[in-house]
């Protein structure tokens, strides 16, 4: 018996251990093209690419010259146009999803229904079917020379039919809570904003990461927008300019810097409000 | 369909009666000789990197011409992204601007481009007949050709001589101490693929390039070039599918002895290289069947064009004329060490030579084929990309090489005929 079960445990052990290899291969392969890209941002030698894995030079000249030059690639420009933005469109495509969300959980109207099947399916065509359409649109109003205005408008005009999560969670809000604000004498902004929204934390988290992310890191509406005004491009435009074969031998490791400044915003956001962000996901998820 | 034919047409007619208008105004400036209160606004685009050249050559156009008052509003578009921001909203688009020749079809068609009407064979007379031929469609001009381009081979001048860089079976043959890879270029790139194929004397798109139902690459030729590239593939001292990374990394390290590449790693290049950097012309190779022949190539050329919609027509010409000049093909061949296309430069061998790249990029030209511009031709690209890593592989042997080559072929016409 005694030799039976030790057995059992040595066979439960051999497994763990084979798991536990096969997870750090694993987390060895994921963060190896992180550590490489981070590396190269370093390297003192310039090209696209070495036989090496370890640079031979350190320096900080990459990212020196991609902040402080601007002759050819306007980084530091590109970054602060693409962190207004995204900052500004983040706040208001939030108090609209938030908006939205609460106005199709808790108030009762005709249409409602209607309206969310339609939303439903108007969220499952690709946002870049309707692009050039939006670009003709934008042309007509006459937005065009002016791309981050652009931008930001469109990213704040389509974030209404991102509701699902955050109305999913305001289900789970109970409605005795509104109710009792009401026979109160409360307004319907003031439960919005005094009771559903300080309830609703990690929702809040959950849709400022989404919808900072989204202008963060888009590329396809900036590429239709921009065009030929170099100085209003967008981070994630005008870095994947550095590729073009005339610039890749020698601005890939500016790239790769820029690369590692690009990921820091979102990093940082991602850090600070991290703890809610599990929250927010499975909560919206209880009753959606 | 219909809808952009109409479009088009309104554009035309729009244009047309803009431009006679424009004819008569600029007629009365000129007999009354004080048009100096017009003034004329004219959007340009150009690539980043040759925005101050553009903007010193706009000016001087300006002072060239101060019968009016010029006013340039710059736009950043390279000329390989020309079409794509054109096409996007020819309305919008510059009234003069920079592409690449592969461009040019698809920009006809599309009606974007305005036809060249002032000074035509005075152009043609001054630009070699390669680069008029790019920017020609149907016998009509819609572009000032400015800038020549095709690739070349770099090598080290330690490692062979300059006899030894005629012939690549020389080359191969050749036992480097140091030097892993003897010769290298970008098996799987039709660009560079081509070259054999092209030199061996098989023909893309007919004789001319604009026939999209021929491709001859299955010939009798074809299979001599196709044997040759299965041989060079298995030989261990050729360095298959490097592209620009690769080789710059193999120059720096020294194990690569010679490269096919363009100019614009020329600069890298020469840094590894230093006293020992050379380029020369494409070599020969010799047959299966013992004839000698020289390496072909595709040949690229960068064109100005005027937007079919601009609202200034005539002093777009002028400015698009200017802009490609002798003068100016000089500070683009001076200053930022682009080929020219203008005979008289490209023709001054001692102003040429002084730089080794576009030197050598000037003798390879003249063996290369002209890209061809048909819209069709972007179908080329897949099948001769699947054909190269299939020789690298090693899936092509001779006795299947007829088959393989047919099937090349047929995906690269067949592509065509379901456009």
């Amino acid at each position: 018996m005694k030799e039976k079960s030790k057995s059992y445990y040595g066979q439960q052990k051999a497994v763990n251990g084979f798991i536990q290899v096969l997870l750090l291969v694993l987390g060895i392969i994921w963060i190896l093209p992180l550590c490489w890209v981070i590396l190269t941002s370093f390297r003192e030698e310039p090209g696209s690419y070495t036989s090496y894995f370890w640079p031979k030079g350190f320096t900080v000249n990459n990212y020196v010259n991609l902040i402080t030059q601007d002759q050819q690639f306007k980084f530091t420009k590109w970054f602060f146009n693409t962190l207004l933005v995204s900052v500004i469109s983040c706040l208001g495509s939030t108090l609209i999803v938030l908006a939205v969300s609460f106005a199709l959980s808790r108030l009762r109207f005709k249409m409602r229904k209607p309206l969310m099947n339609v939303a439903l399916i108007l969220g499952m065509f690709p946002g870049f079917m309707s692009m050039i359409a939006v670009y003709y649109i934008l042309k007509g109003m006459n937005f065009l020379s002016n791309p981050l205005v652009c931008l930001t408008l469109v990213y704040i005009a389509g974030a209404g039919l991102q509701y699902y999560i955050a109305k999913g969670f305001f289900d789970t809000l109970p409605k005795a809570l509104d109710e009792a604000a009401y026979l109160d004498g409360a307004t319907k902004s003031q439960v919005f904003f005094k009771i559903t929204l300080p309830l609703s934390k990690p929702i809040i988290v959950y849709t400022i990461l989404t919808s900072f992310m989204a202008p963060w890191v888009d590329y396809i509406f900036p590429s239709i927008i921009c065009g030929s005004e170099y100085d209003s491009y967008t981070v994630a435009l005008g870095m994947f300019k550095m590729l073009e074969r005339e610039f890749i031998g020698a601005y890939y490791t500016q790239f790769a810097a820029g690369a590692v400044l690009v990921s820091i915003p979102i990093a940082a956001l991602f850090i600070s409000m991290q703890k809610y962000y599990v929250e927010g996901v499975t909560g919206g998820a209880v009753k959606g | 369909m219909k809808k952009r034919i109409i479009s088009s047409l309104t554009a035309m007619l729009l244009t047309g009666t803009i431009f006679t208008a424009c004819g008569s105004t600029a007629e009365s400036g000129d007999a009354s000789s004080a048009g100096s209160g017009d003034t004329v606004t004219l959007t340009v685009w150009g690539s980043q990197e040759g925005q101050p050249f553009l903007k010193r050559m706009c000016e001087s156009f300006a002072a060239a011409n101060p019968d009016k008052n010029y006013v340039f509003n710059y736009g950043v578009v390279s000329e390989a992204d020309a079409k794509k921001e054109l096409l996007k909203d020819v309305s919008a688009g510059a009234d003069v601007f920079g592409f690449a020749s592969d461009q040019t079809g698809e920009l006809v068609s599309a009606g974007a481009l305005y036809r060249v009407t002032k000074n035509k064979d005075q152009i043609v007379a001054n630009n070699t007949a390669p680069s008029i031929q790019s920017a020609t469609v149907d016998g009509e001009l819609y572009g000032y050709p400015y800038v020549s381009d095709t690739y070349f081979m770099y090598y080290d001048k330690s490692k062979f001589t300059e006899e030894e860089v005629l012939s690549l079976d020389t080359m191969l043959a050749k036992d480097i101490p140091g030097t892993t890879t003897n010769f290298a270029f970008d098996t799987d790139n039709g660009w560079y693929q081509s070259s054999f194929f092209f030199g061996a004397g098989c023909k893309l798109f007919g004789d001319d390039g604009t026939d999209p139902t021929m491709c001859d690459f299955n010939n009798d030729r074809g299979m001599l070039a196709g044997e040759y590239l299965i041989d060079l593939v298995k030989n261990p001292k050729y360095g298959a599918n490097f592209d620009d990374g690769l080789i710059k990394a193999g120059f720096a390290d020294g194990s690569i002895a010679a490269a096919v590449t363009g100019t614009w790693n020329a600069t890298d290049i020469q840094a590894s290289l230093g006293d020992n950097y050379a380029a020369t012309k494409l070599p020969s190779i010799k047959l299966l069947n013992g004839e000698e022949v020289q390496l072909g190539g595709m040949a690229n050329f960068k064109i100005m064009g005027v937007n079919a919609e601009t609202k200034n027509p005539l002093d777009a010409m002028a400015l698009a004329e200017w802009l490609t000049n002798y003068d100016n093909q000089v500070i683009n061949f001076e200053e930022r060490s682009l080929a020219p296309t203008n005979v008289e430069l490209a023709n001054d061998t001692e102003k040429l030579y002084s730089n080794a790249a576009v030197a050598a990029l000037a003798q390879q030209a003249q063996h290369a084929t002209v890209q061809t511009s048909i819209p069709q031709c972007g179908n080329y690209w897949t099948p001769a990309e699947a054909f190269g890593q299939d020789l690298i592989a090693g899936n092509i042997t001779r006795d299947n090489l007829q088959e393989k080559l047919d099937k090349y072929v047929e995906s690269v016409l067949s592509a065509l005929t379901s456009e």
